[in-house]
């Protein structure tokens, strides 16, 4: 789901082949357990980095806040995977050979992701993909956790959200050529014709450039109810900013995918085209990310408790990047007190009945809570940062979907709000989805 | 031995150089070289290709920086001291190839030659230059790399001639010319510049047609001075080809 | 009319672009290095425009003086630090260039450490629009087409009618020979950086402007199209640049008529085939580049 320039991956695929080379996992000693943030911490995507790190921070303030784990503590350590492929996958095979005590992962991102997934579960890491790359929608590794959407299923949601919930049945698309971007469109396309829907614009952009004002006239020309769209931050800014001076100061109503939720995306457009228009014309729709409730509760205090030097961190409030991250690493940590083990092997299939919940499990929205449950014998089902989620058979998020607007409340830029329409997981089914 | 019989080295001019080595990287191209030229005449450098006769003419300029020796212009020395000061004391320089500026029109060029100067003595210069050289009167506006090489020379020496130099030394003014025009170039042009009272330090692969302009004369080969003497009299000599080529009998 | 539309869509990069590559190639001519430090140095150019207009509360025309400003103060700080002090080293150019890619990645990454990942953007009054010629431009746009006309108009003339200008061209034409005609080439060759710098710095604020968002990686991602519009026109040249930019923002928009996913790749086919029929670029310098002879 989040759209980033890639990079050739021939270098990549060599780069894995090598890697096959390399030795199997490592012992559990005594002293804390290392979650690695392996994501872009320089590059265009350098701001995931900083996201990872603090969302790390904030499980590691929960699950020590619970005393951690058979007598270990948690702790994070970042990894650079650079956005470009080539070079993502020497720095996990560093970080697989030299880490002591590795645990789990956050990442990799989808510019990584096909040249580090297959390292990752040879070497029976479980580790948190913040991907949406639709070729993992029907994998079969135990160590691979995807609790936030595939791009496939982003694609089905919006589509359904803009027919049956906005009640758009003609509509520009304008999605950037990035791979990241692409893999959300024919699903949307192809739901969206299903409903009844027809598009009177389709622009597939180059990202980057300096000025897309020909893109947009023509989509203006063409009259549409709507604009659905997927764009990088930058691309984005640059294409609103420029709609408005062509628009008479207005937007279009514009749907987008949950790559709008992130606060760099987020704070980069709120800039480019100031809060009103920003909280009056668009919608992202995403899996059901609450801004409220219990589990969201703990998450806010982990994020204002937690010890380690994070800069701005109150933009994490509402991103749920960084609430799904959060939620995925202690779920990891519950799924080894389920499983009295700290090997992967042991606990990996855990982690999905953490997150599912088996039958006669009690919800849970604190470590501590969980962590007291599971010495009483009891199973538990995780209900944190962003609510309950669903993992389908492949590991793969099956969680509904909202639209989300903002509404310039609470902290940063503007916080999210339900704008009341819930694509159901019975509706994706019937949409063609999931 | 190195001079002819009857005549010692000379050691006074305008320009004096002595003992200089000077080269590329740590390797001396020349070495041990004495040179003198006086205001009024035309010194000739002859030798083989190799000899050492650009690098000679380089290091005078700052162009190349001496590994030894010194060289002095009317007596206040100017070894060492960057191409673009050495010009400013008052020193022209025409080099073989590239000896004007391509891009820029003949007027400009000009300018160029007299950058020191205030405004309205580049003007004045100009007309100076101009007088001497009026073909070049109907081209000033022309790209100075899209001329014929005739006048190219003109433009490259007019340019030095904008500062009413007292030294003006040519890196082979002739090469590239039909043997018409060189003679021309080197009997109307170079020897001309004797009656400005300026010191003409010459390098030339045609060496007859140079000497008869010149005054005094070095033989350069492979790095080394092999004879200095009065023009007039490397001329008579009867082994003159030989001469040419820095074969010579008193050669050290 | 949808032509017509993308004709003043298209003036509007080439403008800005035209900065960049005018600024780029007038540094190339002189100095023969290839320095792609270029696009960082045109973030510089941003930040210290969104120092003044952010931060200071000035108007964005301020900052993009500042930018220029700061622009020319980086770029002759680079020459006199690295480039000058690696080139007497004797350093060969396409060493160099190597060393300019690694001077763009440590000013990349000082900027990330100071300004962090997020984006930045300006403090700009929304203009209205005007339409002129079946073209739609806003007061801002207007305002960024005329300086860079400007900034090019004073550049022209600077290089055509003053002594330091003709200087410029004859060290940029041969160096050696400019030297033995007195002019002090290593002065003209800082001048010429710093006036680099400063049409890079003022690309830059323009560009972040024309994007409404920039980061600390904007500059590096705008350096191929500027270093193409540079190539077009014949790398060294000028009013190559100038009209390489405006063939380059042209069809850009216009490719977006077209096909808008392949807008970049329209930009740089055109500079392949172009560079396939004229090697040189559109006006090919005159003057060879290699030294003056040896002996």
């Amino acid at each position: 789901m989040r759209t980033r320039r890639l990079l050739a991956g021939a270098v990549a695929l060599l780069a894995v082949v090598i890697a096959g080379c390399g030795s199997s996992s490592s012992e559990i000693g005594s002293g804390a357990l290392v979650m690695a943030s392996y994501q872009p911490y320089t590059g265009p995507d350098a701001a995931y980095g900083p996201e990872g790190t603090a969302l790390c921070s904030f499980a590691a303030y929960e699950i020590n806040s619970g005393g951690g784990v058979m007598g270990h503590k948690f702790q994070c350590e970042a990894f650079d995977s650079t956005g470009d492929p080539a070079d993502a996958l020497p720095v996990a095979n560093r970080m697989l050979a030299n880490t002591t005590n590795l645990i789990m992962v956050y990442g990799p991102t989808q510019s990584a992701q096909r040249a580090v997934e297959p390292v990752l579960n040879q070497e029976k890491i479980v580790h948190f993909p913040d991907s949406g790359d639709p070729a993992y929608d029907h994998q079969t590794s135990p160590y691979f956790i995807r609790n936030g959407p595939s791009d496939s299923l982003a694609g089905t949601a919006i589509a359904a959200y803009t027919a049956n919930h906005a009640g758009y049945k003609h509509v520009a698309i304008a999605f950037t050529n990035e791979e990241a971007a692409q893999t959300v469109v024919p699903a949307l396309k192809e739901t969206f014709a299903k409903l009844g829907g027809t598009f009177t614009s389709e622009q597939t952009l180059a990202p980057g450039q300096t000025s897309y004002r020909t893109e947009i006239s023509h989509i203006l020309a063409s009259h549409p109810e709507a604009i659905v769209t997927e764009m990088d931050p930058q691309t984005a800014a640059t294409f609103f900013s420029e709609e408005l001076e062509l628009n008479g100061g207005e937007l279009l109503p514009t749907i987008t995918t949950s790559a709008a939720l992130d606060s760099n995306w987020v704070g980069g457009v709120a800039k480019a085209i100031g809060p009103e228009q920003f909280m009056q014309k668009i919608v992202a729709v995403a899996s059901n990310t609450p801004t409220e409730g219990p589990g969201y509760e703990e998450y806010l205090q982990a994020l204002k408790k937690a010890p380690n030097n994070i800069p701005e961190r109150e933009n994490y409030a509402a991103d749920p990047y960084a609430q799904l991250g959060y939620d995925g690493l202690v779920c990891g940590a519950l799924a080894m007190l389920e499983a009295n083990s700290l090997e992967s092997e042991k606990w990996a299939p855990y982690v999905p009945k953490v997150i599912n919940g088996e039958k006669g499990a009690i919800v849970v929205h604190t470590f501590p809570e969980g962590k007291k449950a599971i010495e009483a014998g009891k199973t538990v089902r995780w209900s944190g940062a962003a609510g309950l989620v669903t993992l389908n058979k492949y590991n793969n998020s099956s969680t509904p979907f909202t639209g989300y607007k903002w509404n310039g409340k609470g902290n940063g830029v503007a916080s999210l709000e339900p704008t009341g329409g819930e694509v159901s997981s019975k509706e994706l089914e019937e949409a063609g989805g999931a | 031995m190195r001079t002819s019989p009857g005549e010692s080295p000379r050691r006074d001019g305008h320009l004096v150089v002595e003992d200089l080595s000077a080269g590329y990287k740590k390797t001396a191209i020349i070495r041990g070289v004495d040179v003198a030229v006086s205001k009024g005449e035309v010194v000739t450098v002859i030798g083989p290709n190799g000899a050492g006769k650009s690098t000679l003419l380089k290091s005078v300029m700052g162009l190349l920086e001496p590994m030894a020796g010194s060289i002095s212009l009317g007596g206040e020395p100017i070894g060492g001291l960057p191409a673009n000061k050495v010009a400013a004391k008052g020193v022209g320089y025409v080099p073989q190839v590239r000896d004007v500026f391509e891009t820029l029109s003949v007027k400009e060029n000009l300018e160029m030659g007299g950058y020191h100067l205030r405004r309205p003595e580049v003007q004045e210069r100009i007309e100076e230059v101009l007088l001497a050289y009026p073909q070049l009167k109907g081209m000033l506006t022309r790209s100075a790399g899209k001329i014929s090489g005739g006048e190219r020379k003109m433009v490259a020496i007019g340019r030095v001639l904008m500062t009413r130099p007292s030294l003006v030394i040519l890196d082979e003014p002739t090469a590239g010319l039909s043997p018409k025009l060189a003679q021309q170039m080197l009997e109307q042009y170079v020897a001309r510049l004797t009656a400005r009272e300026v010191a003409v330090l010459l390098v030339e692969q045609r060496a007859r047609e140079a000497l008869e302009i010149s005054q005094y004369a070095y033989v350069l080969a492979s790095g080394e001075v092999k004879l200095e003497s009065a023009a007039a009299s490397i001329l008579d000599r009867d082994d003159l080809g030989q001469v040419f080529l820095g074969r010579t009998e008193g050669a050290a | 009319m949808e032509l017509n539309l993308a004709l003043g869509f298209g003036l509007v990069t080439a403008s800005i672009l035209a900065l960049g590559a005018v600024g780029f190639t007038l540094q190339f001519g002189i100095t023969n290095i290839f320095n792609l430090s270029f696009g960082q140095v045109m973030t510089v150019g941003m930040f210290a425009a969104y120092l003044i207009n952010v931060q200071g509360g000035q108007s964005l025309w301020v900052g993009v003086l500042g930018g220029a400003l700061a622009g020319a103060v980086v770029s002759g700080f680079l020459n006199k630090t690295v480039f000058m002090p690696f080139l007497r080293r004797g350093v060969s150019l396409d060493g160099i260039i190597i060393v300019s890619l690694a001077v763009g990645l440590v000013l990349e990454n000082v900027m990330l450490a100071f300004a962090g990942p997020s984006f930045k953007a300006y403090n700009q009054p929304r203009t209205h629009s005007i339409h002129v010629l079946g073209m739609i431009l806003t007061v801002q746009q207007l305002l960024i087409i005329g300086i860079s006309v400007a900034a090019l108009v004073g550049l022209h003339l600077l290089l055509r009618q003053t002594r330091l200008g003709k200087a410029m061209r004859a060290t940029a034409a041969n160096a050696g020979l400019a030297r033995t005609s007195g002019i002090a080439t290593d002065r003209v060759t800082m001048i010429a950086w710093c006036l680099s710098g400063a049409l890079c710095g003022a690309a830059g604020v323009t560009f972040a402007l024309n994007l409404a968002t920039f980061d600390t990686t904007t500059g590096s991602s705008l350096l191929l199209v500027v270093i193409a519009a540079a190539v077009f026109g014949g790398v060294g040249q000028p009013y190559g640049a100038m009209l390489g930019a405006l063939v380059i923002g042209l069809a850009t928009e216009f490719a977006a008529l077209v096909s808008p996913n392949l807008k970049e790749v329209i930009a740089f086919a055109i500079l392949v085939v172009m560079l396939l029929v004229r090697p040189d670029g559109l006006i090919p310098s005159a003057a060879t580049k290699e030294t003056m002879g040896a002996r």
